[in-house]
Parts: structure tokens; sequence; C-alpha cells
């Protein structure tokens, strides 16, 4: 009983803690014992510790990373074909509000037929097939089956056609269909960084932020 | 949940995402860097350190594993560690300097007492073991929550809690003496 009630006193003192440092005044705290009243009158003096980096400091070092985040992003393109041809691939559309994505497959040796459920493991093992070795690359617009989204939150693209892809393994890329500037817009996993190939039977995960405003 | 918010809803292209996370997230990393080294010029280094290596590691921070200040955090963490294994703990320079009084609105008279309480202040936060020291620069440097402590520290949130409460009655207990 003694000990339920020093772990809510604890809490209560935690929170009001976290108040203080939010910039709240806390003053009422009567029923806490003294000793956790007169801690969270010492924590005031903690809080007034609070000191800032200075603004020639914030500023500079505000500069010297954006700096850095523009040359990374000059650098990507040149450093990687793949995403300069894609930016000509993808098609300039209007704004699909319903999100919907387009992806983007390159072939590298093999053959493999694609079926619906792009990115998860196919009901049915897909068939294959030897086709003539394809050199530019296909497109295949997937539908994501949610149409709201929580962050972190899972979903599955499905497309509504099958796609042949050859040949194998495939190298792929996706981007919303509604963006320009993909390569600002799709964020990706070191998993999925760049082009994963994909086998016969194989299924890509893709952990992507979608940084389109509004939606 | 901030990033969420800013990368899915707010920010147009990576540029602005960072600089709008770099606003609202370096006093806080400086902070917290701040009470861990006692050193201005240092915590300005080490707070460059942490960022660059934010910039250039940022893919591989996953929403679904941990908030954002708490990977950011924990990158700052891990710079304070590297930086103490080549050098052994030490702070040269007095808290008081370090920090800003930035009571600009006080008296010379409220100042001077001000100096002096930092100044035991300072005294008394070197004193705290490691990991006292740490809750409190995670609390009041970093602005963590318990939970975010926790999972940095490896301690249950209850227990971050009780470690908070005695670590500032100890601070308070010696500044009374």
């Amino acid at each position: 009983m003694e000990k339920n009630k020093k772990s809510n006193f604890d809490k209560e003192f935690s929170e009001a803690i976290d108040r203080m440092v939010a910039g709240e005044k806390v003053e009422s705290y009567a029923d806490m014992p003294d000793d956790y009243q007169e801690a969270i009158d010492f924590a005031q003096k903690l809080i007034e510790l609070k000191g800032a980096p200075r603004p020639s400091f914030k500023a500079e070092l505000k500069d010297s990373l954006l700096s850095k985040l523009n040359e990374m992003e000059r650098e990507r393109p040149k450093s990687n074909r793949f995403w300069e041809k894609l930016r000509h691939i993808v098609p300039q559309r209007p704004m699909w509000r319903a999100v919907a994505a387009s992806l983007v497959v390159i072939a590298v040796a093999g053959g493999v037929i694609w079926e619906t459920g792009v990115f998860t493991q196919p009901m049915t093992p897909p068939s294959k097939t030897l086709l003539p070795p394809l050199q530019q690359p296909v497109m295949l617009e997937v539908t994501s089956v949610k149409t709201t989204y929580s962050l972190g939150g899972e979903t599955e693209f499905i497309s509504s056609k099958t796609t042949v892809v050859t040949p194998l393994p495939p190298q792929m890329a996706t981007t919303p269909l509604e963006t320009e500037h993909w390569e600002e817009t799709v964020w990706y996993s070191p998993m999925s960084c760049g082009k994963p190939n994909l086998g016969p039977e194989g299924s890509v995960e893709y952990n992507l932020i979608w940084t389109t405003g509004g939606d | 949940m901030y990033l969420g918010s800013q990368l899915d809803k707010k920010a147009k292209n990576a540029r602005e995402a960072f600089a709008e996370l770099y606003e609202h997230y370096l006093p806080k990393v400086f902070r917290y860097i701040s009470y861990q080294v006692g050193d201005m010029d240092l915590a300005e280094d080490l707070t460059s350190s942490v960022f660059e290596k934010a910039l250039t590691r940022l893919d591989s921070y996953r929403s679904n594993k941990a908030s954002f200040s708490t990977w950011l955090m924990t990158v700052a963490r891990n710079t304070v560690i590297d930086h103490y294994r080549v050098k052994s703990r030490k702070i040269t320079v007095s808290i008081e300097e370090t920090f800003d009084i930035a009571s600009k609105e006080i008296s010379p008279e409220e100042k001077v007492i001000k100096k002096e309480e930092l100044k035991s202040l300072d005294t008394y936060l070197r004193e705290l073991s490691q990991q006292e020291w740490e809750i409190i620069s995670l609390k009041f440097g970093a602005e963590l929550n318990n939970r975010e402590i926790a999972k940095m520290l490896g301690l249950s949130e209850s227990n971050v809690g009780t470690k908070l409460y005695r670590t500032i009655r100890k601070l308070r207990d010696k500044f009374k003496e």
C-alpha cells in the first residue's frame, strides 16, 4: 500500500517536472508530501540552468548542414544514373489525391512474371517464362489498399494487372505518382535503399515516408 | 511524432524538413551535451558532430522503433561517450560559463546570488553518479520524458521516475546544507 502511494507520488512528481520543463507553471501539488513539494521547487533551479546555443553557432552550423544536404542531393543522381532515368520515366500528371504509387523495374538478367500483390508474397507461385531480354525499364502502377495512414503503419500495394519482367533479377524502386521530384519525397530504409534484387518468388518491402503535405 | 508530422504533413522537401528539425532539436541537443561536458566550446563541437551524423544517418531512423527525439539523443549520447573514450571525464570549465544565466531582467544583486547558486549546483552535479547525471541531463537538457529516458538507459519507466526524484532530492539536500 505504502509502496503504491510512493509510486504514485513519483509519477505525479515526474509529470510535474515534465510540465515545468515544457515551460508550464506548476502550482497545484498540495496533496503531495513536503519532500516532493520541496523537490519540485528545487527543480526550478535546474530549469534555470537552461542555456542556449550562441546565435552565431546556430546559424553557422545550420548553413554548414544545409550545404552538406545540398551536396548529398546533388551527388545522389550523379552517382546513380538509375535515379536520373526515373526522373524522365515518371509521368508528369496532376496530383493524384488517392494514394497511389508507381513502381519502376529495371531488369538485369533472367525472367519472371509478376502477379497481383507486388509488395507481398504472391498467393500462388508465379509462373516462369522466357522472354527476350528487356532493356527498357518497366513501370507498374500499384495502388495502396489503404486510404489513410498512421505513422509507422504497414500497407499493401496491389497491381490490377500482371506484368512480365525480364530478365531476372529485376531491380526495383518506387515513387509516388504525384511528385515531380521523387527523390525528395520518398525516403528509404537501409534495407530497401538503392535497387534490391527480386527473385522469381521473392517479395520486397519498402519503408517509405511520404513527404507530400496536406493529405 | 515530431518527425512524422514534419515529414508527412508539412515539409515539401528534404531541405525544409531538415531545417525545421534542426530548429526544434538544436537547443535540446546542445543543452544535453552542455550538461554532460560543462564546456561551451566542446558542447558546440560535439553538437555539430551530432547533427552531421544525424544528417548522414537519417535513412537508418525507423519511426516504428523509436521516437525521433530518442533516436537523435541516442546519437548525442554515443557522441559524448565516444568523446570520453578518448579523453577521460574531466570538466575544466565552470558550468556557470556554459549556461547562460539568461535572466536578463533580474537586478545585478540577484544576478550575483544566481551565480553563487549555479556555482554550488555545479559542484553538486559533479558529485552525482554517472547514471544520476545522465538522468538529469536527459530530463532538463534534452527534455525527454521518462519513457524515452528509460528506453535510452535500459531502465523501467517507473525506475526513472524514482531515480529522478531521488537525484533531485539529493541535490536539494546538499544545497540546503
